[in-house]
């Protein structure tokens, strides 16, 4: 037990992998048991996720560090360590791995093994994705999130799920392959090391932060994702299973924007400067206009999908705002649009189990036969469009408000945004839920059962929380976006340098002072 | 006027060349064997073969740990420490062919004592190459090595492809070695020698004189030669028909030790002669690998047999290994180590691939067409996994070793400034996920039709795909160790 405690993030990190392992020397036929210790395990992360929160001191710095050297030779170390921000990430993914699990126990009925070994493995790749503070690390555990999801899209999603699924892994690794090349070049440019904090000290030149900022957000912009290269998202939230499109909605497209916050925008001040109208413009365009999509969508997740455009762009504008609240209200939107979303498909799924559709006109009027369904459901769209109480308000009402003080033509246009998602989500509640039963089928649908109250309570939970009580959550971060504002508007802090290309071709390797740690 | 070299004594001849020794040795041993031995499916033939392999693995082994770099050299052969890891790496993969092709070619009631001695010949010549420290030895090293090959791929005599690849290779590899000897002495021509050490003393001094567009000439004449040995663009064509022909063993043999081999003679070659003629030559290496990166990749997500997928994706690492190549100039240590370190992880994946395609031709019926390994995550479920182990190792996907060998020579040209070059070739790796995935695509998310096809278990496939497999995860997750070796060898 005392290693589990000096070395928390590594037993976060690494629980789920072992619950994999055990998974996996287990018997296929035995599917119960297999869901029961995935089910366990993923459960245990969210208790070491409960102590870490509780050791976690919030003071803007990385904490829970542990370092331990990996690939000596080229300086590459096994480098964890969580600021608020991060803590708040993976308390979300530890939320929603056991929920997505609960939720997947009678959807997935074949390959039930395979299905549980890669929601785990996902689960690793994600927690390791934002405890990450090596460069090669970080990138190792984006990767490592591709496959799992890949095959969760292929193996059990609907419809053309094989094209999703393809799609999907190609925007993606496209993207990142990109991120991959910009590593490189910066850590040839720093010396060999991939520290993130000796990062953030190295002044790259104007040129450079331009391009490798570039390519950063090309990576993170995908899996946002920022308007032009959304178009693979409602392809596979749509097509995959539930557990799928609740983890893809919570928690991978946060991995973006936590890109965007942990990397591209402090590393690269200047550059952010230079970027931040087009991504503004962008993002707001992405409100407006996932809105309006999500508006006319015939298929329920297909209208959820377009809806996390919208709000994925809310959270762009109050990181691109860099204004304190701003960027507190965007981390905290990163949360709720985790939580709120994944519950929406939470029940868009048990609906389909129900009633085999997706399609919005053939429901209506089933509240009636499913009144706890249509009750949840009802919070859950009132939370999404931020209804004061609810978490959404506390965290879109930051974002506008700051981004009001800096950029206020962008925050006016986005407010439009707030009342399309009201039109498109309250006339989906109407049409599915209100009015006559016009189908037979309708009358007898079953209401929640036992273990969806269990997959629902938790979120249900945690939107109150956040709703009435955002001070716990707001004070383990708000120095922590103080400490990302603080880098990424230094740029009065770096003297304009024209070109650095001569020192690119031949990098100093004894300027940067690395740590010795022990070794593997 | 050649300066006088280093003559040791023949007993340290011996001493160091053992390897080299038990190689020939062991191909000797295994056809004499053959003629006391009346039944065609005995596998005592092999046995010798493997045999010899891991006794000269063993003394390869412990020459490398007393060896040491760039030393040794006798004129002809260097006994350095880059010869013997190249050596080791050779061994595994000629020990990978061999596994494969017992039960490949007991099922075709086919077990020749020559095929296997023609193995060891040709891993013979292979030692010669990597060791060369002559441009003839150069020479001598691709014949050897390619004649036995050349056999070997028309092995199945009734097979009409497996015909029309041995020619094929043979054409276009008579014609390759004409343009090398042609490069050759130009080369002598102009710098009066053909020995690799003098060469690169003297490369300054050649580039300075008169005889400079002779000795330019020559070496252009070498690199075509290379690129047509280790299938570079636009001197690959005969690489997919070739692939697609030849006994599947055996095309894993050219795929992964032929390539090795051609590669560190390239290296050698290179680091001697390219290094110190100027910028016309990186700019030519950067353009090969630009244009073998987009064609292989190109290519390959157009192929329905895996075969000529695979060959395709092989020309598309060639292309990968080359990136680091124009960066040979900067740092050609880093580069060594670079290439070396890749062709050990292509070697371990590419060998594992081809694995389980040698399993798919183990049936009643052989067949190569990736939409028939549908089912395969049913029929053998550790099979499909291996599989997609090894595909996502060629994609390059962390934590395989196949990513971390990638990075690692992007990292080498991206350090020498060739940082436009390493965007396109990982944009090239995300368009190889097109075709890299779609085995999977099919094993894992097709419908199950009826099952016409089988895939026979023979231990001997299994412990290839299990070493293969274990080592494409270890030394993706833990690449430490082995990275120290490799910079110990250059």
């Amino acid at each position: 037990m005392h290693w589990i405690y000096t070395h928390l993030l590594t037993s976060i990190i690494f629980l789920p992998l072992v619950g994999m392992v055990v998974v996996s020397a287990m018997p296929s036929r035995s599917a119960r048991a297999i869901r029961v210790v995935s089910l366990i395990s993923s459960a245990a992360v969210l208790i070491l996720v409960a102590k870490a929160w509780r050791v976690f001191k919030g003071s803007g710095d990385f904490e829970l560090m542990e370092v331990v050297s990996w690939i000596s030779s080229l300086q590459i170390c096994y480098r964890i360590g969580i600021d608020g921000v991060a803590l708040l990430l993976i308390g979300l993914t530890a939320v929603l791995t056991p929920v997505s699990i609960l939720a997947s126990w009678r959807e997935i009925d074949r390959n039930v093994k395979t299905f549980h070994i890669l929601i785990l493995l996902l689960e690793t790749g994600m927690l390791g994705v934002f405890a990450s503070l090596d460069l090669f690390l970080f990138y190792v555990f984006w990767e490592v999130v591709l496959i799992p999801m890949y095959f969760l899209i292929g193996i059990w999603g609907t419809g053309r799920r094989v094209r999703s699924a393809l799609k999907f892994f190609i925007y993606t690794m496209a993207g990142s392959v990109l991120m991959l090349a910009a590593i490189l070049y910066c850590s040839s440019a720093v010396g060999g090391s991939f520290d993130l904090v000796t990062w953030y000290a190295h002044k790259f030149g104007l040129m450079e932060q331009l391009f490798l900022f570039g390519a950063f957000a090309i990576a993170f912009a995908i899996k946002v994702p920022i308007v032009p290269f959304h178009t693979w998202l409602p392809d596979a939230h749509t097509d995959a299973p539930t557990a799928g499109s609740v983890i893809l909605a919570g928690i991978l497209l946060k991995m973006g924007t936590y890109g965007f916050y942990r990397f591209a925008m402090p590393l690269f001040p200047m550059a952010v400067v230079k970027f931040a109208p087009l991504i503004l413009i962008l993002s707001v365009i992405g409100i407006v206009y996932g809105g309006l999509v999500a508006m006319v969508q015939p298929d329920i997740k297909r209208l959820v999908a377009y809806s996390s455009v919208s709000h994925l762009g809310f959270v762009m504008l109050g990181l691109f705002s860099l204004q304190p609240e701003a960027a507190q209200g965007a981390v905290l939107q990163m949360i709720n649009h985790g939580l709120s979303t994944g519950a929406l498909f939470l029940m868009v799924g048990m609906l389909y189990e129900r009633r085999h559709t997706r399609m919005i006109v053939d429901y209506g009027g089933v509240a009636r036969t499913v009144p706890v369904v249509a009750a949840a459901f009802i919070l859950m769209t009132l939370s999404s469009i931020g209804l004061p109480g609810l978490n959404n308000f506390v965290g879109e009402f930051l974002v506008l408000l700051g981004s009001f003080q800096t950029r206020t033509a962008y925050a006016a246009v986005s407010i439009s945004g707030v009342v399309i998602s009201a039109i498109y989500m309250l006339w989906l509640v109407e049409r599915v839920f209100f009015g006559e039963i016009r189908n037979e089928e309708n009358l007898k649908l079953p209401d929640l059962r036992v273990r969806e109250y269990w997959v629902l309570a938790p979120i249900v939970l945690v939107v109150f929380i956040i709703g009435v009580w955002p001070r716990p959550f707001i004070s383990k971060i708000e120095k922590s976006t103080n400490a990302f504002l603080t880098l990424s508007k230094r740029v009065e802090m770096i003297e304009p340098v024209s070109s650095q290309e001569s020192e690119v071709r031949s990098p100093k390797a004894e300027k940067v002072d690395v740590q010795n740690p022990p070794p593997l | 006027m050649l300066p006088q070299l280093q003559q040791p004594d023949w007993y340290t001849l011996f001493h160091v060349g053992l390897p080299w020794l038990v190689i020939f040795g062991a191909a000797a041993i295994a056809l004499l064997t053959a003629a006391f031995i009346e039944d065609d499916r005995s596998v005592i033939i092999p046995i010798v073969a493997l045999a010899g392999i891991a006794v000269a693995f063993a003394i390869s082994w412990q020459r490398w740990l007393t060896g040491s770099v760039g030393a040794a050299a006798t004129g002809m052969l260097i006994f350095d420490k880059l010869s013997f890891f190249v050596w080791l790496i050779i061994f595994l993969a000629a020990a990978f062919s061999i596994l494969l092709s017992i039960p490949y070619l007991s099922a075709r009631g086919f077990i020749k004592a020559e095929y296997y001695s023609l193995i060891l010949f040709s891993t013979f010549g292979m030692g010669c190459l990597v060791a060369a420290g002559d441009l003839l030895m150069v020479y001598l090293g691709i014949e050897t090595m390619s004649l036995a090959v050349y056999v070997l791929a028309g092995y199945l005599r009734e097979r009409p492809a497996s015909n029309e690849s041995a020619l094929k290779y043979f054409l276009i590899g008579a014609f390759a070695s004409a343009f090398l000897l042609m490069g050759i002495a130009f080369i002598f021509g102009s710098a009066g020698t053909t020995n690799l050490s003098i060469l690169a003393s003297r490369a300054q001094e050649i580039m300075m004189s008169e005889n400079r567009t002779f000795y330019l000439f020559g070496m252009a004449m070498l690199l075509i030669g290379f690129g047509f040995k280790v299938a570079a663009v636009p001197f690959h064509a005969w690489a997919p028909d070739v692939y697609d022909g030849a006994p599947t063993p055996v095309t894993t043999f050219m795929a992964t030790a032929v390539k090795a081999a051609a590669f560190v003679a390239f290296f050698r070659v290179g680091m001697a002669a390219f290094r110190f003629s100027g910028d016309v030559w990186i700019n030519v290496l950067t353009a090969l690998s630009i244009i073998t990166m987009f064609v292989g990749n190109l290519a390959a997500i157009a192929q329905d047999n895996i075969k000529r997928m695979l060959a395709y994706s092989s020309i598309a690492h060639a292309g990968y290994i080359l990136v680091a190549f124009p960066a040979i100039a900067n740092d050609p240590q880093g580069v060594g180590r670079a290439v070396l370190f890749y062709l050990f992880a292509y070697i371990l994946m590419t060998a594992g691939a081809f694995a389980i395609v040698v399993a798919m031709g183990l049936g009643k019926e052989e067949y190569v067409e990736i939409n028939r390994l549908a089912g395969l995550s049913k029929r053998r479920p550790f099979m499909a996994i291996a599989l997609s182990l090894f595909l996502v190792s060629l994609l390059g996907i962390p934590p395989t070793v196949g990513f971390f060998g990638k990075y690692y020579l992007f990292l080498t040209a991206v350090k020498s400034g060739f940082v436009w070059l390493v965007v396109i070739a990982v944009i090239n790796s995300a368009l190889s996920a097109y075709y890299y995935l779609r085995p999977i695509v099919v094993m894992y998310f097709g419908r199950e039709e009826e099952v016409q096809v089988e895939e026979p278990l023979s231990p001997a496939v299994v412990a290839v795909i299990a070493l293969a497999g274990l080592g494409v995860a270890y030394f993706g997750i833990f690449p430490a160790n082995l990275l120290a070796i490799v910079s110990r060898s250059v």
